[in-house]
């Protein structure tokens, strides 16, 4: 149980799982420093959840060896130096927001107080409420208070947005930075690259259990291949599409123009608001090409 | 470990239906099988034992339901992460089933006094309550192995079967005295006789048959090593 103060948050040694015939991780090496927000970002079945499982000791590796805090991922979590919001759970029935909370953070040695963790996760409003009758963001949050109620130095979330709306996803990860900027090691998985972007210092981008990319997020973003938004010409010109959100090119074709963007959506939506949103056409690489190409291999 | 005894105890005393269930069963039949013709004091105290024994025994088994689904839904998982030792949430869920058990052994009990005018000494009623459930813990570590080992589809007939099976089979219904002979050669080995007959023999005398006892036991030992061995299984499937 000897915890090395300077050594990294986790370390994985060409770890390794199969399910039966499938290699779901397939030899992965990952050093994640303290204090760093990593996300693990990949297409569906690309190893995500397998290799969270095996970080948190639910799963263990048949190859290849995994540290936490120097410790085993079991010894980790008994020492409550781990907290994890994980996939596919249900809350249980008949308890209330506070009553799972104050019992989950009786297991640790310094949880954060009832009221902070509240706070924190946006609970206060409903800390009365039983479980069973939240609605799905609200189940989130409690999920989430559930993973930083022991003030964990790694907290790991296993796809959290996934069942959420975009106004639930934005605070959710208001919430979660603050989190992390007090110190804490961060790691979090998701498909969506913008959620990457937005929230993380580092993202390891995986596919068919192998690590192919690993950077910046501006990195990551730039070598998964931008979208084209192509627009009717507007009256006045293409003067200042170039500063729009995301545009990183723009061209002109006759009565059309193209832009280059590294986010869609954003630009859609700005052009949206300045009214010039006329034909509109948007074409690029989907996600799961784009990883495929990263990986070198044809569909 | 008294928090997470406290979140499951408060769990099951919000689900009424679960408990009064687990309550309805046994209390109508000893009703009915004492009052259908006109039973002496023997049957009665008799069938008190048999209906407060099948009320608990069925609460111990249908506890590994309620695991089965925590086992679902990630409860099990979740609390894995957590600093909550494995060893603790066994125990406790183990503990939560024989806590439900007790209610139909004093509803039982209470309803044979005060309705079937049955009378024990004061030392005799609480021997026969205290064994009866702590006669339960084979039936609860039964249920834990089942609710560990089988999914979800095959816990409700499975455990159905177990409990009217040994209920029968072990003279809880009907006095093994009226079995065949081969019958009563089974059931001789069956978990339910070797309990049933402590309680009988503690309301009569105060003092159990070694026999019984040692059949108890050799079960208690069997379905402690399956507990063990199913929730070992379930480790390596991350549930």
């Amino acid at each position: 149980m000897a915890d090395n103060v300077i050594g990294p948050a986790v370390r994985f040694e060409s770890v390794g799982f199969s399910y039966r015939s499938v290699r779901a991780v397939d030899g992965i090496d990952l050093v994640i420093e303290r204090g760093q927000t990593l996300a693990l970002l990949g297409p569906n079945g690309a190893g995500k959840s397998t290799t969270i499982n095996m970080l948190l000791g639910l799963l263990p590796p048949d190859q290849g060896r995994i540290e936490v805090f120097g410790m085993s991922p079991g010894e980790a979590s008994t020492a409550g130096r781990i907290g994890a919001m994980l996939q596919e759970t249900q809350l249980v029935p008949r308890v209330t927001v506070t009553e799972l909370l104050t019992f989950v953070r009786g297991l640790y040695p310094a949880p954060m107080s009832l009221e902070d963790l509240l706070r924190m996760a946006n609970l206060t409003d409903i800390r009365g409420r039983r479980l069973e009758k939240l609605s799905g963001g609200q189940s989130q949050r409690v999920k989430f208070a559930v993973a930083i109620a022991g003030r964990p130095d790694l907290l790991v979330l296993d796809e959290p947005t996934a069942a959420m709306d975009v106004e639930s996803r934005h605070e959710f990860w208001l919430s979660m930075r603050r989190y992390a900027r007090e110190g804490h090691t961060v790691l979090f998985s998701t498909h969506y690259v913008e959620e990457a972007d937005e929230s993380a210092d580092r993202v390891v981008v995986i596919a068919g259990g192998r690590i192919v990319a690993d950077g910046s997020p501006a990195k990551i973003k730039n070598s998964i291949g931008q979208q084209k938004v192509g627009i009717a010409l507007p009256p006045n010109g293409s003067a200042g599409l170039d500063g729009m959100p995301g545009v990183t090119a723009v061209e002109v074709h006759a009565e059309r123009v193209e832009l280059s963007t590294v986010d869609a959506d954003a630009t859609v939506l700005a052009l949206v608001e300045r009214g010039l949103l006329r034909d509109v056409e948007v074409r690029g690489a989907r996600l799961e090409d784009a990883f495929l190409a990263l990986t070198g291999r044809e569909r | 470990m008294r928090g997470y005894l406290s979140v499951e105890l408060r769990r099951l005393v919000r689900s009424p239906g679960y408990l009064s269930a687990g309550l309805a069963m046994p209390l109508v039949m000893y009703l009915v099988t004492t009052g259908l013709y006109d039973s002496g004091q023997d049957a009665k105290v008799y069938m008190m034992i048999s209906m407060a024994g099948f009320g608990a025994v069925g609460a111990a088994l249908t506890n590994g339901l309620l695991v089965v689904q925590d086992r679902t839904n990630g409860w099990l998982r979740q609390l894995r992460i957590t600093p909550l030792s494995a060893g603790r949430v066994v125990v406790v869920r183990g503990l939560t089933g024989m806590l439900v058990g007790l209610l139909p052994i004093m509803a039982v009990c209470v309803l044979a006094a005060a309705m079937n005018g049955v009378r024990l000494p004061m030392s005799h009623w609480v021997a026969v309550v205290l064994l009866l459930w702590l006669g339960t813990a084979p039936f609860a570590l039964l249920g834990l192995g089942l609710g560990y080992l089988v999914s979800v589809q095959v816990a409700q007939p499975v455990t159905m079967l177990l409990n009217l099976g040994m209920s029968i089979l072990g003279g809880l219904w009907f006095p093994t005295a009226l079995f065949p002979h081969t019958l009563r050669v089974i059931s001789r080995f069956v978990p339910t006789t070797g309990y049933g007959n402590i309680g009988r023999a503690i309301a009569a005398s105060g003092m159990p048959n070694m026999a019984d006892v040692a059949v108890l036991v050799a079960w208690l030992a069997a379905f402690a090593a399956l507990a063990v061995l199913a929730y070992r299984r379930a480790g390596r499937r991350a549930y």
